[in-house]
């Protein structure tokens, strides 16, 4: 089984971006490739869900924040939910909560665009 | 007379390649030696940054290169030391401002400061030639580390 993969979809006008597996300086091409594709397209409006990851390094967590910028910009934002254990502590302790929104849920997140 | 017992070393090719086996062995280790899973795992995301920073900084992603990682169990903290021989850090930052870095477009800079907040002490020495990370997490019982 690879290290990480990234699957994507379509929840209306939401991509939900799902990454199983873990994301280090190793893996992280494989999940930003997924966001810069995406961004570039002008799919500005993207739900990070992290149910499947087991951990981040700080590599993934930069990932988002080169991007959420150029996301807002088009009009659209990188939002994150469904994080657990220690990727929720990291992201916390990284202070990630003050630069991105985060949702217990998927479904939560991508209500969350509905209203911006 | 109590003797400390002899430290665990492995030596790792300095390739983003090792770094899934270098955070199963570090979380492995913390766990024999009495951490939850848990702050097992945040400590095995330190190290990984630890020698993540050996391989883009000191070594500059050149191959060939390798870490020795040293696990120094002591009575109130784990010790882990990675050693190289390639660059030392110029400066170590004192935090993060994100919301800069994410204008500015950054995609990097988090690494000390995540080491930081993982561990209760994070340390880069060097000394003839051979730089070292020194990261401790103490003991459960032991002072807490601070959120």
């Amino acid at each position: 089984m690879p290290d990480l993969q990234v699957a994507t979809r379509r929840a209306a006008e939401v991509v939900v971006v799902e990454p199983k597996g873990f994301i280090n300086a190793h893996t992280v091409a494989e999940f930003e490739g997924v966001l810069n594709a995406l961004v570039e397209a002008g799919d500005v409006r993207i739900v990070i869900s992290g149910a499947h990851l087991s951990y981040v390094a700080s590599a993934g967590f930069g990932a988002i924040m080169g991007l959420i910028e150029e996301a807002r910009a088009g009009g659209g934002d990188i939002r994150v939910a469904a994080l657990t254990g220690t990727v929720a502590h990291i992201f916390e302790v990284l202070g990630f909560d003050r630069l991105c929104r985060t949702f217990e849920t998927e479904e939560q997140a991508v209500l969350s665009f509905g209203g911006n | 007379m109590r003797t400390e017992p002899a430290p665990l070393e492995i030596d790792v090719p300095a390739t983003c390649e090792c770094l899934s086996l270098v955070h199963e062995a570090t979380r492995r280790a913390a766990i024999a030696e009495g951490f939850d899973p848990s702050a097992a795992d945040e400590i095995a995301v330190a190290v990984g940054e630890a020698m993540t920073n050996v391989i883009e900084h000191a070594y500059r992603g050149e191959p060939g290169h390798s870490v020795r990682l040293r696990f120094r169990p002591g009575p109130e903290a784990l010790r882990i030391e990675l050693e190289h021989r390639g660059a030392a850090p110029t400066s170590l930052p004192a935090g993060v401002d994100l919301g800069r870095l994410a204008r500015e477009r950054r995609r990097g800079g988090l690494g000390v400061h995540l080491m930081r907040r993982l561990m209760d002490h994070v340390v880069h020495e060097e000394s003839a030639g051979v730089g070292r990370w020194v990261l401790e997490r103490n003991r459960p019982g032991s002072r807490p580390l601070e959120s």
